[in-house]
Protein backbone atom coordinates (compact mmCIF):
# COMPACT_ATOMS: atom_id res chain seq x y z
CA UNK A 1 0.00 0.00 0.00
CA UNK A 2 1.18 3.32 -1.03
CA UNK A 3 0.36 7.10 0.13
CA UNK A 4 1.16 9.07 -3.15
CA UNK A 5 0.64 12.77 -4.84
CA UNK A 6 -0.20 12.08 -8.13
CA UNK A 7 -0.90 14.52 -11.19
CA UNK A 8 -4.25 14.50 -13.01
CA UNK A 9 -3.74 13.74 -16.18
CA UNK A 10 -6.91 13.62 -17.82
CA UNK A 11 -10.15 14.34 -16.70
CA UNK A 12 -13.56 13.92 -18.73
CA UNK A 13 -17.22 14.63 -17.86
CA UNK A 14 -18.63 11.78 -19.94
CA UNK A 15 -22.49 11.69 -19.10
CA UNK A 16 -24.29 14.00 -16.74
CA UNK A 17 -22.89 13.55 -13.55
CA UNK A 18 -20.22 10.74 -14.54
CA UNK A 19 -16.37 11.72 -14.56
CA UNK A 20 -13.25 9.73 -15.08
CA UNK A 21 -10.27 11.19 -14.03
CA UNK A 22 -7.34 9.27 -14.80
CA UNK A 23 -3.12 10.02 -13.75
CA UNK A 24 -0.01 8.15 -13.51
CA UNK A 25 1.48 6.02 -10.58
CA UNK A 26 4.01 3.19 -11.33
CA UNK A 27 4.00 1.63 -7.58
CA UNK A 28 0.10 1.76 -7.11
CA UNK A 29 -0.60 0.31 -11.14
CA UNK A 30 1.83 -2.55 -10.86
CA UNK A 31 0.16 -4.03 -7.57
CA UNK A 32 -3.32 -3.31 -8.50
CA UNK A 33 -5.80 -5.72 -8.65
CA UNK A 34 -9.50 -5.97 -10.42
CA UNK A 35 -12.06 -4.89 -7.63
CA UNK A 36 -9.45 -2.97 -5.44
CA UNK A 37 -9.74 0.42 -4.71
CA UNK A 38 -8.08 4.10 -3.64
CA UNK A 39 -8.57 6.49 -1.63
CA UNK A 40 -8.45 10.01 -2.94
CA UNK A 41 -8.38 13.31 -1.67
CA UNK A 42 -8.40 16.61 -3.51
CA UNK A 43 -5.68 18.10 -1.25
CA UNK A 44 -6.62 21.87 -1.84
CA UNK A 45 -8.20 22.08 2.32
CA UNK A 46 -11.96 22.26 2.34
CA UNK A 47 -13.79 22.82 5.63
CA UNK A 48 -16.90 20.90 4.35
CA UNK A 49 -14.54 17.72 3.25
CA UNK A 50 -11.38 16.61 4.38
CA UNK A 51 -11.88 13.02 4.38
CA UNK A 52 -10.61 10.31 1.12
CA UNK A 53 -12.98 8.99 -0.77
CA UNK A 54 -12.83 5.28 -2.24
CA UNK A 55 -12.90 4.75 -5.90
CA UNK A 56 -12.88 0.95 -7.51
CA UNK A 57 -9.91 0.84 -10.07
CA UNK A 58 -11.65 1.15 -13.08
CA UNK A 59 -8.65 0.92 -15.79
CA UNK A 60 -5.03 0.66 -15.46
CA UNK A 61 -3.11 0.01 -17.88
CA UNK A 62 0.70 0.34 -17.56
CA UNK A 63 1.66 3.57 -15.35
CA UNK A 64 -1.61 4.61 -15.85
CA UNK A 65 -4.92 4.60 -13.68
CA UNK A 66 -8.22 5.55 -14.54
CA UNK A 67 -11.23 6.26 -12.02
CA UNK A 68 -14.72 6.29 -12.99
CA UNK A 69 -17.29 8.45 -10.40
CA UNK A 70 -21.08 9.64 -10.24
CA UNK A 71 -21.36 13.11 -8.59
CA UNK A 72 -23.57 12.81 -5.35
CA UNK A 73 -21.97 14.88 -2.85
CA UNK A 74 -19.47 17.89 -1.92
CA UNK A 75 -16.32 15.24 -2.13
CA UNK A 76 -17.15 13.80 -5.73
CA UNK A 77 -18.11 17.78 -6.79
CA UNK A 78 -14.88 18.68 -5.50
CA UNK A 79 -12.74 15.79 -7.66
CA UNK A 80 -15.25 16.94 -10.62
CA UNK A 81 -14.05 20.07 -10.48
CA UNK A 82 -9.79 19.65 -10.28
CA UNK A 83 -7.69 20.75 -13.21
CA UNK A 84 -5.70 19.01 -15.05
CA UNK A 85 -2.63 19.35 -13.36
CA UNK A 86 -3.41 19.28 -9.92
CA UNK A 87 -2.70 17.17 -7.73
CA UNK A 88 -4.14 14.46 -5.54
CA UNK A 89 -3.44 12.14 -2.24
CA UNK A 90 -4.26 8.92 -3.52
CA UNK A 91 -3.82 5.59 -1.13
CA UNK A 92 -4.06 2.04 -2.63
CA UNK A 93 -4.20 -0.52 -3.48
CA UNK A 94 -6.46 -1.16 -0.84
CA UNK A 95 -9.05 -4.00 -0.22
CA UNK A 96 -9.57 -7.35 -1.49
CA UNK A 97 -10.34 -7.87 -5.15
CA UNK A 98 -11.92 -10.40 -7.74
CA UNK A 99 -10.65 -13.52 -7.99
CA UNK A 100 -10.02 -14.51 -11.72
CA UNK A 101 -8.48 -17.87 -11.06
CA UNK A 102 -10.55 -21.36 -12.67
CA UNK A 103 -13.19 -19.26 -14.62
CA UNK A 104 -14.12 -20.85 -18.18
CA UNK A 105 -17.11 -18.26 -18.80
CA UNK A 106 -17.43 -15.24 -17.29
CA UNK A 107 -20.99 -12.84 -16.70
CA UNK A 108 -19.69 -9.22 -15.46
CA UNK A 109 -23.37 -6.88 -14.19
CA UNK A 110 -22.94 -3.11 -13.75
CA UNK A 111 -25.82 -1.26 -12.60
CA UNK A 112 -24.90 2.23 -12.66
CA UNK A 113 -22.04 3.58 -11.38
CA UNK A 114 -21.16 0.12 -10.36
CA UNK A 115 -20.01 -0.41 -14.00
CA UNK A 116 -16.77 1.14 -11.94
CA UNK A 117 -14.83 -1.87 -11.40
CA UNK A 118 -15.74 -4.50 -14.79
CA UNK A 119 -13.43 -2.68 -17.24
CA UNK A 120 -10.30 -3.53 -15.04
CA UNK A 121 -12.12 -6.92 -14.03
CA UNK A 122 -12.65 -7.77 -18.21
CA UNK A 123 -9.32 -6.94 -19.35
CA UNK A 124 -7.54 -8.95 -16.32
CA UNK A 125 -9.93 -11.98 -17.49
CA UNK A 126 -8.97 -11.50 -21.27
CA UNK A 127 -5.38 -11.46 -20.51
CA UNK A 128 -6.39 -14.82 -19.08
CA UNK A 129 -7.71 -16.09 -22.33
CA UNK A 130 -11.53 -15.96 -21.37
CA UNK A 131 -12.58 -12.58 -23.68
CA UNK A 132 -14.83 -15.28 -26.25
CA UNK A 133 -16.58 -16.33 -23.22
CA UNK A 134 -17.33 -13.16 -21.76
CA UNK A 135 -21.20 -11.67 -21.42
CA UNK A 136 -21.06 -8.14 -19.92
CA UNK A 137 -24.69 -7.11 -18.71
CA UNK A 138 -25.46 -3.37 -17.76
CA UNK A 139 -27.97 -1.15 -16.52
CA UNK A 140 -28.43 1.86 -16.57
CA UNK A 141 -31.66 4.87 -15.60
CA UNK A 142 -31.93 6.21 -19.19
CA UNK A 143 -29.50 5.55 -22.40
CA UNK A 144 -27.41 8.62 -21.63
CA UNK A 145 -26.19 7.43 -18.81
CA UNK A 146 -24.59 3.93 -20.17
CA UNK A 147 -20.94 4.66 -21.00
CA UNK A 148 -17.71 2.46 -21.42
CA UNK A 149 -19.59 -0.15 -23.29
CA UNK A 150 -16.64 0.43 -25.83
CA UNK A 151 -13.80 -1.06 -23.38
CA UNK A 152 -15.55 -3.77 -23.10
CA UNK A 153 -16.66 -4.23 -27.27
CA UNK A 154 -12.85 -3.82 -28.13
CA UNK A 155 -12.18 -6.85 -26.17
CA UNK A 156 -14.25 -9.18 -28.19
CA UNK A 157 -17.31 -9.60 -25.43
CA UNK A 158 -20.48 -9.88 -25.87
CA UNK A 159 -22.49 -6.75 -24.29
CA UNK A 160 -26.10 -6.71 -23.53
CA UNK A 161 -27.49 -3.30 -22.15
CA UNK A 162 -30.77 -2.45 -20.10
CA UNK A 163 -32.46 0.80 -19.01
CA UNK A 164 -35.07 1.56 -16.47
CA UNK A 165 -36.96 4.01 -19.17
CA UNK A 166 -36.39 1.87 -22.00
CA UNK A 167 -34.07 4.41 -24.04
CA UNK A 168 -31.48 1.53 -25.19
CA UNK A 169 -31.58 -2.40 -25.00
CA UNK A 170 -34.09 -4.27 -22.60
CA UNK A 171 -36.69 -2.11 -20.42
CA UNK A 172 -36.36 -3.07 -17.25
CA UNK A 173 -33.78 -4.13 -14.74
CA UNK A 174 -30.48 -5.58 -15.77
CA UNK A 175 -31.09 -8.36 -13.49
CA UNK A 176 -33.76 -9.74 -15.89
CA UNK A 177 -30.83 -9.86 -18.50
CA UNK A 178 -28.93 -12.26 -16.18
CA UNK A 179 -31.56 -14.44 -15.51
CA UNK A 180 -31.69 -15.13 -19.08
CA UNK A 181 -27.76 -15.68 -19.55
CA UNK A 182 -28.02 -18.15 -16.79
CA UNK A 183 -30.60 -20.18 -18.34
CA UNK A 184 -29.09 -23.78 -19.62
CA UNK A 185 -25.71 -25.02 -18.85
CA UNK A 186 -24.27 -24.69 -15.39
CA UNK A 187 -20.78 -25.56 -15.43
CA UNK A 188 -18.48 -25.22 -12.42
CA UNK A 189 -16.37 -22.95 -14.22
CA UNK A 190 -19.04 -20.20 -14.91
CA UNK A 191 -18.78 -16.88 -12.50
CA UNK A 192 -20.60 -14.27 -12.12
CA UNK A 193 -18.71 -10.63 -10.99
CA UNK A 194 -21.18 -7.79 -9.80
CA UNK A 195 -21.51 -4.67 -8.80
CA UNK A 196 -24.57 -1.67 -8.19
CA UNK A 197 -26.70 -0.85 -6.10
CA UNK A 198 -28.13 -3.43 -3.37
CA UNK A 199 -31.44 -4.05 -4.83
CA UNK A 200 -29.34 -5.13 -7.52
CA UNK A 201 -26.70 -7.32 -5.76
CA UNK A 202 -29.76 -9.04 -3.84
CA UNK A 203 -31.19 -10.44 -6.82
CA UNK A 204 -27.85 -11.17 -8.40
CA UNK A 205 -27.31 -13.01 -4.93
CA UNK A 206 -30.62 -14.85 -5.24
CA UNK A 207 -30.06 -15.95 -9.12
CA UNK A 208 -26.77 -17.47 -8.78
CA UNK A 209 -27.71 -19.03 -5.60
CA UNK A 210 -30.55 -20.67 -7.21
CA UNK A 211 -28.70 -21.96 -10.30
CA UNK A 212 -25.70 -22.98 -8.25
CA UNK A 213 -23.37 -20.53 -9.89
CA UNK A 214 -20.23 -19.16 -8.23
CA UNK A 215 -20.75 -15.37 -7.66
CA UNK A 216 -18.84 -12.09 -6.37
CA UNK A 217 -19.60 -9.01 -5.47
CA UNK A 218 -18.50 -5.82 -4.66
CA UNK A 219 -19.88 -3.59 -2.42
CA UNK A 220 -19.82 -0.27 -1.32
CA UNK A 221 -19.93 1.71 2.27
CA UNK A 222 -18.83 4.66 3.73
CA UNK A 223 -15.22 5.18 4.57
CA UNK A 224 -13.00 7.31 7.13
CA UNK A 225 -9.66 5.75 6.82
CA UNK A 226 -9.92 2.57 4.19
CA UNK A 227 -7.35 0.99 5.39
CA UNK A 228 -8.94 -0.93 8.22
CA UNK A 229 -8.73 0.85 11.61
CA UNK A 230 -11.44 2.95 11.95
CA UNK A 231 -14.14 0.05 11.74
CA UNK A 232 -16.53 2.41 9.81
CA UNK A 233 -17.69 0.71 6.81
CA UNK A 234 -19.19 -2.57 8.20
CA UNK A 235 -20.94 -4.79 6.28
CA UNK A 236 -23.41 -7.83 7.71
CA UNK A 237 -22.09 -11.16 6.74
CA UNK A 238 -22.66 -14.45 7.43
CA UNK A 239 -20.45 -17.38 8.13
CA UNK A 240 -20.26 -20.84 7.23
CA UNK A 241 -22.05 -21.73 10.64
CA UNK A 242 -24.24 -19.31 10.01
CA UNK A 243 -23.24 -16.48 12.54
CA UNK A 244 -23.61 -13.43 11.54
CA UNK A 245 -20.55 -10.63 11.95
CA UNK A 246 -19.59 -7.43 11.07
CA UNK A 247 -16.91 -7.49 7.81
CA UNK A 248 -15.14 -4.58 7.06
CA UNK A 249 -15.82 -3.48 3.54
CA UNK A 250 -12.18 -1.93 2.55
CA UNK A 251 -10.20 -4.93 4.41
CA UNK A 252 -12.07 -7.95 3.96
CA UNK A 253 -14.10 -6.53 1.08
CA UNK A 254 -15.10 -4.81 -1.09
CA UNK A 255 -15.44 -8.04 -2.82
CA UNK A 256 -17.40 -10.92 -1.25
CA UNK A 257 -18.88 -14.10 -1.79
CA UNK A 258 -21.75 -13.53 -2.62
CA UNK A 259 -23.27 -16.27 -0.50
CA UNK A 260 -21.60 -14.76 2.64
CA UNK A 261 -23.51 -11.25 2.39
CA UNK A 262 -26.52 -10.27 4.12
CA UNK A 263 -29.37 -8.77 2.57
CA UNK A 264 -31.67 -6.22 4.56
CA UNK A 265 -34.17 -8.56 3.27
CA UNK A 266 -32.84 -11.45 4.52
CA UNK B 1 17.37 18.41 22.27
CA UNK B 2 15.32 16.69 25.00
CA UNK B 3 11.65 15.60 23.21
CA UNK B 4 10.92 13.10 26.28
CA UNK B 5 8.13 13.18 28.14
CA UNK B 6 7.05 10.85 30.94
CA UNK B 7 2.90 9.67 31.11
CA UNK B 8 3.22 7.97 34.95
CA UNK B 9 6.20 5.10 33.79
CA UNK B 10 5.69 5.11 29.96
CA UNK B 11 8.48 7.19 28.66
CA UNK B 12 7.86 8.43 25.37
CA UNK B 13 10.39 9.15 22.87
CA UNK B 14 8.39 12.04 21.22
CA UNK B 15 5.36 14.11 23.04
CA UNK B 16 2.91 12.68 20.06
CA UNK B 17 0.44 9.48 19.99
CA UNK B 18 -2.11 8.60 18.04
CA UNK B 19 -5.72 8.41 19.62
CA UNK B 20 -7.96 5.56 20.07
CA UNK B 21 -10.30 4.30 17.62
CA UNK B 22 -8.22 5.57 14.90
CA UNK B 23 -5.52 3.62 14.45
CA UNK B 24 -7.03 0.29 15.00
CA UNK B 25 -4.62 -2.01 16.44
CA UNK B 26 -1.63 -0.79 14.87
CA UNK B 27 -0.53 -2.84 12.09
CA UNK B 28 -3.16 -0.86 9.84
CA UNK B 29 -0.91 2.18 9.26
CA UNK B 30 2.26 0.12 8.75
CA UNK B 31 3.33 0.91 5.03
CA UNK B 32 1.98 5.21 5.64
CA UNK B 33 3.65 6.11 8.22
CA UNK B 34 7.18 5.93 10.22
CA UNK B 35 6.35 4.30 13.73
CA UNK B 36 9.77 5.50 15.13
CA UNK B 37 8.38 9.11 14.94
CA UNK B 38 5.24 8.50 17.50
CA UNK B 39 5.50 7.90 21.11
CA UNK B 40 2.92 5.38 21.87
CA UNK B 41 -0.29 3.86 20.05
CA UNK B 42 -3.54 3.62 21.83
CA UNK B 43 -5.55 0.50 20.74
CA UNK B 44 -8.87 0.61 19.41
CA UNK B 45 -11.57 0.33 22.49
CA UNK B 46 -11.69 -3.61 23.77
CA UNK B 47 -14.11 -5.09 25.93
CA UNK B 48 -14.32 -8.87 27.58
CA UNK B 49 -16.02 -10.81 24.59
CA UNK B 50 -15.92 -9.89 20.98
CA UNK B 51 -18.38 -6.83 19.95
CA UNK B 52 -20.04 -6.63 16.39
CA UNK B 53 -20.62 -2.98 16.83
CA UNK B 54 -23.40 -0.82 15.43
CA UNK B 55 -25.48 -0.57 12.28
CA UNK B 56 -23.86 0.97 9.34
CA UNK B 57 -23.95 3.52 8.06
CA UNK B 58 -21.23 4.16 10.93
CA UNK B 59 -19.58 7.14 9.76
CA UNK B 60 -20.47 10.92 8.19
CA UNK B 61 -18.52 14.28 7.35
CA UNK B 62 -19.62 17.31 9.06
CA UNK B 63 -18.41 20.61 8.87
CA UNK B 64 -14.62 20.30 9.17
CA UNK B 65 -14.82 16.74 11.16
CA UNK B 66 -16.85 14.11 11.20
CA UNK B 67 -19.28 11.78 13.15
CA UNK B 68 -18.92 8.45 13.97
CA UNK B 69 -21.34 5.35 15.87
CA UNK B 70 -18.97 2.27 15.90
CA UNK B 71 -20.08 1.37 18.97
CA UNK B 72 -16.33 -0.35 20.33
CA UNK B 73 -16.66 -3.72 17.69
CA UNK B 74 -13.50 -5.28 18.30
CA UNK B 75 -12.31 -8.84 18.95
CA UNK B 76 -12.61 -9.15 23.34
CA UNK B 77 -9.59 -8.89 25.60
CA UNK B 78 -8.16 -12.66 24.80
CA UNK B 79 -8.42 -12.32 20.91
CA UNK B 80 -6.61 -9.04 21.21
CA UNK B 81 -3.69 -10.57 23.32
CA UNK B 82 -3.52 -13.29 21.65
CA UNK B 83 -3.50 -12.18 17.75
CA UNK B 84 -2.84 -8.44 17.93
CA UNK B 85 -0.59 -7.41 20.81
CA UNK B 86 2.79 -9.06 19.60
CA UNK B 87 2.48 -6.60 16.73
CA UNK B 88 3.59 -4.35 19.50
CA UNK B 89 6.74 -6.13 20.63
CA UNK B 90 7.47 -7.09 17.17
CA UNK B 91 7.75 -3.45 16.48
CA UNK B 92 9.02 -2.38 19.53
CA UNK B 93 6.07 0.37 20.16
CA UNK B 94 4.86 1.30 23.10
CA UNK B 95 0.76 -0.23 23.48
CA UNK B 96 -1.42 1.56 25.62
CA UNK B 97 -4.71 -0.39 25.54
CA UNK B 98 -8.03 1.47 25.72
CA UNK B 99 -10.38 -0.70 28.02
CA UNK B 100 -14.47 -0.16 27.55
CA UNK B 101 -16.20 -2.27 29.63
CA UNK B 102 -19.77 -1.57 29.73
CA UNK B 103 -19.46 -2.64 33.63
CA UNK B 104 -16.85 -1.90 36.94
CA UNK B 105 -16.66 -5.37 37.17
CA UNK B 106 -15.93 -6.31 33.64
CA UNK B 107 -13.11 -3.51 32.58
CA UNK B 108 -11.59 -4.68 36.42
CA UNK B 109 -11.88 -8.21 34.72
CA UNK B 110 -10.13 -7.10 31.12
CA UNK B 111 -7.79 -4.79 33.53
CA UNK B 112 -6.24 -8.00 35.29
CA UNK B 113 -5.89 -9.77 31.79
CA UNK B 114 -3.57 -6.83 30.62
CA UNK B 115 -2.00 -6.59 33.69
CA UNK B 116 -0.27 -10.02 32.95
CA UNK B 117 0.96 -8.82 29.92
CA UNK B 118 4.60 -7.48 29.67
CA UNK B 119 3.68 -5.60 26.54
CA UNK B 120 1.27 -3.71 27.28
CA UNK B 121 2.64 -0.05 28.78
CA UNK B 122 -0.36 1.16 30.16
CA UNK B 123 -4.43 1.30 30.21
CA UNK B 124 -6.55 3.84 28.92
CA UNK B 125 -10.16 3.44 30.52
CA UNK B 126 -12.69 4.75 28.36
CA UNK B 127 -14.97 6.01 30.04
CA UNK B 128 -16.50 8.86 27.53
CA UNK B 129 -17.80 6.38 24.19
CA UNK B 130 -21.01 8.24 23.16
CA UNK B 131 -22.11 5.12 20.86
CA UNK B 132 -22.95 2.01 23.38
CA UNK B 133 -25.79 1.60 25.43
CA UNK B 134 -24.24 0.35 28.54
CA UNK B 135 -20.81 1.79 30.18
CA UNK B 136 -18.83 4.09 28.37
CA UNK B 137 -19.59 7.96 28.77
CA UNK B 138 -22.35 6.66 31.34
CA UNK B 139 -19.12 6.57 33.63
CA UNK B 140 -17.95 9.75 32.78
CA UNK B 141 -21.09 11.63 33.13
CA UNK B 142 -21.45 10.48 36.87
CA UNK B 143 -19.06 11.35 39.45
CA UNK B 144 -19.75 8.85 41.89
CA UNK B 145 -19.87 6.17 38.91
CA UNK B 146 -16.28 7.61 37.69
CA UNK B 147 -14.95 7.04 40.91
CA UNK B 148 -15.81 3.68 41.36
CA UNK B 149 -14.90 2.26 38.14
CA UNK B 150 -11.45 4.25 38.19
CA UNK B 151 -10.97 2.91 41.80
CA UNK B 152 -11.61 -0.65 41.38
CA UNK B 153 -9.25 -0.51 38.37
CA UNK B 154 -6.46 0.71 39.86
CA UNK B 155 -6.67 -1.95 42.55
CA UNK B 156 -6.07 -4.51 39.44
CA UNK B 157 -3.24 -3.21 38.01
CA UNK B 158 0.53 -1.34 38.70
CA UNK B 159 0.51 -0.09 35.07
CA UNK B 160 -0.28 3.52 34.24
CA UNK B 161 -3.70 4.21 34.50
CA UNK B 162 -5.16 6.67 32.17
CA UNK B 163 -8.13 7.82 32.56
CA UNK B 164 -10.02 9.33 29.20
CA UNK B 165 -12.78 11.71 30.01
CA UNK B 166 -15.87 12.86 28.07
CA UNK B 167 -16.56 16.38 26.92
CA UNK B 168 -20.19 16.06 27.51
CA UNK B 169 -20.25 17.11 30.87
CA UNK B 170 -21.51 20.28 32.56
CA UNK B 171 -17.80 20.66 34.35
CA UNK B 172 -15.36 18.48 33.23
CA UNK B 173 -12.71 20.14 35.79
CA UNK B 174 -14.77 18.21 38.62
CA UNK B 175 -14.23 14.74 36.35
CA UNK B 176 -10.76 15.15 36.15
CA UNK B 177 -10.15 15.89 39.76
CA UNK B 178 -12.63 12.85 40.73
CA UNK B 179 -10.58 10.29 37.95
CA UNK B 180 -6.90 11.97 39.59
CA UNK B 181 -8.73 11.32 43.59
CA UNK B 182 -9.38 7.72 42.58
CA UNK B 183 -6.17 6.90 41.35
CA UNK B 184 -5.79 7.71 37.63
CA UNK B 185 -2.11 8.09 36.81
CA UNK B 186 -2.65 10.63 33.68
CA UNK B 187 -5.54 11.67 31.99
CA UNK B 188 -6.83 12.17 28.07
CA UNK B 189 -8.61 14.73 27.23
CA UNK B 190 -11.36 15.07 25.31
CA UNK B 191 -12.88 11.87 23.72
CA UNK B 192 -15.86 12.99 21.18
CA UNK B 193 -18.66 15.07 21.63
CA UNK B 194 -22.44 13.23 20.75
CA UNK B 195 -23.77 14.58 17.96
CA UNK B 196 -26.20 14.10 15.43
CA UNK B 197 -26.81 14.20 11.47
CA UNK B 198 -29.79 13.97 9.50
CA UNK B 199 -31.22 12.84 6.03
CA UNK B 200 -33.60 15.67 5.04
CA UNK B 201 -35.04 13.12 1.91
CA UNK B 202 -35.62 10.44 4.23
CA UNK B 203 -35.86 12.57 7.59
CA UNK B 204 -33.94 9.84 9.01
CA UNK B 205 -30.58 9.95 11.10
CA UNK B 206 -27.90 9.30 8.68
CA UNK B 207 -26.00 7.11 11.12
CA UNK B 208 -27.28 3.70 12.27
CA UNK B 209 -26.34 4.02 15.77
CA UNK B 210 -28.69 7.94 15.42
CA UNK B 211 -25.82 9.97 16.84
CA UNK B 212 -22.43 9.60 16.88
CA UNK B 213 -19.42 11.16 18.38
CA UNK B 214 -17.85 14.36 16.47
CA UNK B 215 -14.09 14.67 16.31
CA UNK B 216 -11.86 16.94 14.16
CA UNK B 217 -10.46 20.13 14.01
CA UNK B 218 -14.24 21.09 14.30
CA UNK B 219 -13.30 20.46 18.07
CA UNK B 220 -10.77 21.85 18.46
CA UNK B 221 -10.77 25.15 20.26
CA UNK B 222 -13.26 23.30 22.77
CA UNK B 223 -10.65 20.63 23.56
CA UNK B 224 -8.11 23.18 23.82
CA UNK B 225 -10.05 25.13 26.64
CA UNK B 226 -10.97 22.00 28.30
CA UNK B 227 -7.39 20.82 28.35
CA UNK B 228 -6.87 24.60 30.16
CA UNK B 229 -9.21 24.25 32.49
CA UNK B 230 -8.17 20.86 33.91
CA UNK B 231 -4.19 20.94 33.80
CA UNK B 232 -4.57 24.32 36.33
CA UNK B 233 -6.48 22.11 37.93
CA UNK B 234 -4.83 18.76 38.14
CA UNK B 235 -1.25 17.46 39.27
CA UNK B 236 -1.33 14.18 37.02
CA UNK B 237 -0.23 14.39 33.23
CA UNK B 238 -2.79 15.41 30.21
CA UNK B 239 -2.74 14.10 27.35
CA UNK B 240 -4.38 16.66 25.03
CA UNK B 241 -6.64 15.75 21.93
CA UNK B 242 -9.45 16.80 20.01
CA UNK B 243 -9.19 17.77 16.38
CA UNK B 244 -5.23 18.27 16.44
CA UNK B 245 -4.19 17.86 12.74
CA UNK B 246 -1.12 19.97 12.59
CA UNK B 247 2.01 20.95 14.57
CA UNK B 248 0.80 23.95 15.30
CA UNK B 249 -2.22 22.89 16.87
CA UNK B 250 0.25 20.13 18.43
CA UNK B 251 1.89 22.82 20.28
CA UNK B 252 -0.91 25.08 21.52
CA UNK B 253 -2.20 22.19 23.59
CA UNK B 254 1.72 21.19 25.11
CA UNK B 255 1.66 24.98 25.59
CA UNK B 256 -1.61 25.37 27.62
CA UNK B 257 -0.50 22.42 29.55
CA UNK B 258 -0.41 19.05 27.94
CA UNK B 259 2.26 17.25 28.70
CA UNK B 260 1.93 15.25 25.52
CA UNK B 261 -0.97 14.59 22.09
CA UNK B 262 -2.62 12.23 20.65
CA UNK B 263 -3.62 12.80 16.76
CA UNK B 264 -7.06 10.78 15.98
CA UNK B 265 -9.35 11.60 12.91
CA UNK B 266 -6.29 13.66 11.10
CA UNK B 267 -5.00 9.91 10.20
CA UNK B 268 -8.25 9.03 8.17
CA UNK B 269 -7.29 12.04 5.74
CA UNK B 270 -3.41 12.12 6.21
CA UNK B 271 -1.85 9.07 6.99
CA UNK B 272 1.35 10.52 8.24
CA UNK B 273 -0.36 13.40 10.17
CA UNK B 274 1.41 12.18 13.54
CA UNK B 275 4.57 11.61 12.15
CA UNK B 276 4.83 14.61 10.53
CA UNK B 277 3.27 16.98 13.63
CA UNK B 278 5.86 15.18 15.69
CA UNK B 279 8.91 16.21 13.38
CA UNK B 280 7.04 19.61 13.18
CA UNK B 281 7.17 19.83 17.39
CA UNK B 282 11.36 19.08 16.74
CA UNK B 283 11.39 22.26 13.76
CA UNK B 284 9.54 24.42 16.46
CA UNK B 285 11.63 23.31 19.28
CA UNK B 286 14.56 24.47 16.85
CA UNK B 287 13.77 27.57 15.34
CA UNK B 288 12.84 28.86 19.17
CA UNK B 289 15.70 27.18 20.95
CA UNK B 290 13.91 25.07 22.59
CA UNK B 291 16.39 22.50 24.71
CA UNK B 292 14.03 20.55 26.55
CA UNK B 293 9.90 20.04 25.63
CA UNK B 294 9.66 20.49 29.67
CA UNK B 295 10.56 24.38 28.65
CA UNK B 296 7.23 24.83 26.39
CA UNK B 297 4.89 22.28 28.26
CA UNK B 298 2.57 24.58 30.32
CA UNK B 299 4.26 28.08 28.91
CA UNK B 300 0.80 29.58 28.04
CA UNK B 301 1.42 33.82 29.12
CA UNK B 302 -1.79 35.03 30.95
Amino acid sequence: MYCRHVKLVSNERISETYYRIGFECREIAEKARPGQFLMVRVLEPAWEHMLSRPFSFCEVSGDRIELLFNVVGKGTRSLSETRVGSSLEVIGPLGKGFSSEDVSRAILVGGGMGIAPLPFLASELTKRGRAAMMTVLLGARTASSLCLQDSFTDLGAEVRVATDDGTAGHRGPVTDLLGESLKGASDSGRVVYACGPEPMLRTVARLTRERGVRCELSVEERMACGVGACMSCACETRDEHGGVHYQRVCTEGPVFNAAELLFDED
Amino acid sequence: MKTEVKIGSIVLRRPVMVASGTFGYGEEYLDLLDYSEIGAIVTKGITLKPKEGNPPPRVVETAAGMLNSIGLQNPGAEAFVREKLPFFREHRISCIVNVAGSSVEENVEIVRILDAEENVAGIELNVSCPNVKKGGMAFGKSAELLREVVSEVRKATRKTLITKLSPNVTDIVEMARVAEAAGSDALSLINTFAGLAVDIETRKPILGGVTGGLSGPAIKPVALRMVWEVCKNVKVPVIGMGGIATAGDAIEFLITGATAVAVGTATFYHPNAAAAISDGIVEYMEAHEIDDIADLIGSLES
